[in-house]
């Protein structure tokens, strides 16, 4: 699978990369070429991340080397990739809101001048020359904090800039940008190629992609799936790459009756802090005894609109009705004395109650049902607690323990049981399968398809494409905070899916022809 | 039983050190000392038990978690003891308890709308009711007209029934149905899992405000009560008098096992925690310290105390760590082997 092209400057070379119990990368080989944009792309856990990290020192490889201008090299930090002229720009911004766009830029490095300590004007005016660069307006001695994402972005891009980077490493860089911004930062990597700068860039819109790239490196599971040249391959091909030629079609019927519509959401609205919508116009509802799956990328507004949907959201607009009633006046307390449950994605945070007791933690939503006078009858929860592990599974040595001596994916179930219990109507699950073992998966999709079969309205989120084919009775694919394609479990095949997922950013014409390959 | 059994079982009741602590703390005093009688013990009973009601109210609000505090509850005795006093001489004792109950539930429906309403941290908030309820003993200070102690109040705070100190029982009967309260009842569940995981609490369909609000009206009525027999066992009033309660309340709840983030509370520890608080400083008297030495040590017992729980509660963060987030590719295919 070898590519001719230019000059290489740094090689992956049969890197692998375990993490506990997992193999996140395995025996990948990527050529990052100078003068060149070296793309890399696949679905989330696909091993990008992980790819990227190693590159800048943020990982070590656990077999396999780095080769750099053909020379075997280290990065044992962070540090020693940046000496070796490696910059990266991360998804996830990584700037200090208090301090200026110039002093955000020279973080860690700062211009001094002598005793007299930082040269506050000389770094503003390179900075105002970055800032010109990427034809910004934006004030070097603003604070970060009161600019837009899409500008906070621009101000990583020049920070990488100002390192004088020869290998470059954007993960996602327009993901916050608008449609004139992507413009000029495309005009940037152009300029910053000719220079002979090498980039390496991850984006999962794929006319983007297309568009910017010289050099494509597909990843699926942590392998290479392709590699080849922007030049000989369409979106098609890169779709197939992504999710494997031998997709099929595996959804199948649990042989149950779908019912009434129990939650319609209605136009939900909402705003992020910076002007845009995380949540943008959805409506969608979900029947009795149905499974609604909801597939996205991160961030696309997905754990959003649950939210809204639960009433954790104060600015969210648009109605939300539960068997045909209204409920948005109520609070996330009554909502769930309606009947609407939400399984959280973050199980540390918002799930449990670590020190708590596993029985503690199973009927902390419903502790009114086992209240006799201003009493808890122990007998009636002790019942409830043991019908609940026996019907979910869950494999529990004694209930009195704390929730957190359980594994993964028996602490979701007890999140889940946890929900059961409040007697819910809809069920919410953003992730339910994210960071559990094998068994405990197939065990919560089971339990998933038998509470449907009862019926329960689900709606579940997932990043995971064969979850959301399997699982699912109709699929919303959300991007960008918009409903993309509702797709029929019939009509459902991998590629709509991916090709949605990706639509909805970007510039309008883009999305429109993603959305016409959609449709047709 | 084996090794890790017991580390549990002093886990879960981290009461028992305190009361060890208690237990070895009397021998040593017993045994050292001819001065140490029966009845020092019952003046350390009386002592304990106004200190464990206020320390009550402090461990609800503790429990709460995020830093939640009540240093108000100085100023609460305080104005109470005086107004208790004074209400008393001029329109009899229900006026006078009223009015006690009036400053504990103003004061403490203060503190919650500035903590849980307003969002601003408790350790200001009540800094700064407490010092506004100070201004208002002062005021009271100004019109306060000798002794009009209930005679009432007074059995209750200073008699005896059989021995018995009457304030440590009321003391007992405060520490069941607090027990009663964390133990068994709905609020107090919602209370912990408010105090250790407040989202996951509100998930689970908890009024969060509600809950953290109801702890600082508990404790400023609990000080309120606890101002008004303090008063009327000593046969007065006078400016500080609420003072050494901010410490020691705090001491007493640290020294219980109660954990300083909150979350795990409990009333029996916090009865021993205040016993042993006492008897310490009751040594220190045996033993003839000046009073400025005896705060010096107060105050190391509980930062000591503190240091030990912190490092504990590090460990456990250790031994917890998030699980590695395996990519979620390839899950649907595993399922359908499964089947």
């Amino acid at each position: 699978m070898s590519v001719e092209g230019g000059e290489i400057a740094l090689t992956l070379d049969d890197v692998s990369k375990a993490y506990a119990g997992t193999l996140a990368v395995r025996q990948a080989t990527f050529h990052v070429r100078k003068g060149a944009v070296n793309v890399l792309v696949g679905e989330n856990g696909a091993g990008k991340s992980t790819l990227m990290k190693i590159i800048a020192g943020v990982e070590q490889p656990t077999l396999g080397r780095i080769l750099l201008d053909g020379k075997p090299v280290r990065f044992p930090t962070v540090a020693d990739a940046v000496s070796q002229g490696i910059g990266m720009v991360f998804q996830e911004l990584n700037l200090f809101g208090n301090l200026s766009v110039a002093e955000n830029i020279f973080a860690g490095r700062e211009l001094v001048r002598g005793p007299r300590g930082i040269d506050h004007r000389e770094q503003q005016r390179r900075a105002g020359e970055l800032m010109a660069r990427l034809q910004s307006r934006i004030d070097p001695s603003a604070p970060v904090e009161d600019l837009r994402v899409g500008q906070q972005q621009l101000v990583e891009i020049a920070k990488a800039m100002s390192q004088k980077a020869r290998i470059l490493i954007m993960d996602e860089p327009t993901s916050a940008l608008s449609a004139a911004e992507v413009e000029v930062l495309f005009r940037v990597i152009a300029d910053l190629k000719r220079q002979g700068v090498a980039i390496v860039y991850i984006s999962h819109r794929l006319e983007e992609l297309i568009r910017i790239g010289d050099y494509i490196t597909v990843l699926r599971d942590g392998r290479v799936t392709g590699q080849d040249t922007i030049r000989n391959v369409d979106t098609h091909w890169i779709v197939r790459q992504m999710i494997g030629r031998d997709a099929k079609d595996f959804a199948k019927d649990v042989g149950h009756r779908i019912g009434e519509i129990v939650l319609k959401a209605d136009n939900i609205v909402l705003p992020r802090m910076t002007g845009d919508l995380a949540v943008d116009h959805v409506s969608l509802d979900v029947r009795a005894g149905e499974v609604l799956g909801i597939y996205g990328l991160m961030g696309a507004g997905r754990s959003e609109l649950l939210d809204c949907i639960m009433g954790r959201q104060r600015l969210a607009a648009g109605t939300v009705s539960l068997c045909g009633k209204s409920i948005n006046e109520l609070d996330t307390t009554d909502r769930i004395g309606r009947g609407i449950a939400l399984i959280p994605e973050d199980r540390q945070r918002e799930g449990q109650v670590g020190i708590m007791s596993i029985a503690e933690n199973l009927t902390m939503a419903s502790l009114k049902r086992f209240v006799r006078g201003i009493h808890i009858v122990r007998r009636a929860e002790r019942d409830a607690v043991t019908e609940t592990v026996k019907d979910l599974t869950i494999k529990v040595v004694d209930p009195r323990l704390p929730v957190s001596s359980l594994s993964g994916g028996n602490q979701q179930k007890v999140v889940i049981g946890k929900a059961l219990l409040t007697g819910p109507k809809v069920l919410l699950m953003d992730e339910p399968s994210r960071g559990i073992d094998v068994g405990a998966k197939a065990d919560v999709f089971r339990i998933m398809r038998k509470l449907a079969a009862e019926g329960l309205g689900i709606i579940f989120v997932t990043s995971d494409l064969e979850e959301v084919m399997a699982l699912s009775d109709r699929i919303a694919v959300m991007s960008n905070g918009k409903v993309t394609a509702m797709l029929d479990r019939k009509e459902a095949t991998e590629a709509k899916i991916v090709a949605a997922a990706a639509a909805g950013h970007g510039p309008a014409r883009v999305s429109q022809s993603l959305s016409e390959e959609v449709s047709a | 039983m084996t090794g890790a059994r017991i580390s549990e079982f002093f886990g879960l009741n981290r009461w028992v050190w305190s009361l060890g602590g208690v237990l070895i703390l009397w021998a040593i005093l017993s045994v050292a000392t001819s001065s140490f009688s029966l009845q020092s013990l019952s003046g350390v009973a009386v002592s304990a038990s106004f200190l464990v009601i206020v320390a009550l109210g402090q461990m609800l609000v503790i429990t709460t978690g995020r830093g939640n505090i009540d240093l108000s509850i100085a100023g609460v005795i305080t104005l109470s003891a005086f107004v208790s006093i004074l209400v008393n001489a001029q329109a009899g004792l229900p006026v006078a308890l009223v009015s006690v109950a009036a400053i504990g539930i103003a004061a403490g429906a203060v503190n919650a709308v500035l903590v849980v309403g307003l969002g601003i941290p408790a350790i200001i908030a009540t800094l700064a009711t407490g010092y506004m309820l100070a201004t208002a003993s002062l005021v009271a200070n100004r019109s306060f007209a000798g002794s009009g102690v209930s005679p009432v109040l007074a059995a209750v705070a200073a008699g005896r029934i059989g021995g018995m100190p009457v304030i440590a029982i009321v003391a007992l009967v405060v520490v069941a149905l607090v027990s009663l309260l964390l133990g068994r009842t709905a609020y107090g569940r919602a209370l912990s899992a408010t105090g250790q995981n407040a989202r996951a609490a509100r998930l689970a369909g908890i009024r969060v405000g509600r809950v953290v609000a109801a702890t600082f009206v508990a404790s400023s009525v609990l000080a309120a009560f606890n101002g008004a027999l303090l008063g009327a066992y000593v046969g007065g009033a006078f400016l500080e008098m609420g003072t050494p309660y901010i410490l020691q309340s705090l001491g007493a709840v640290v020294l219980g096992g109660s954990l300083i983030f909150g979350g795990a509370s409990t009333a029996l520890g916090t009865v021993f925690g205040s016993l042993l608080l006492v008897m310490v400083v009751t040594t220190m008297q045996i033993v003839g310290l000046p009073p400025g030495t005896q705060d010096i040590v107060q105050g190391a017992v509980v930062i000591a105390v503190l240091a030990l729980a912190g490092r504990s509660s590090i460990r456990r963060g250790r031994v917890t760590p998030r699980p590695p987030q395996p990519p979620p590719s390839g899950a649907a295919e595993r399922l359908r082997a499964t089947h």
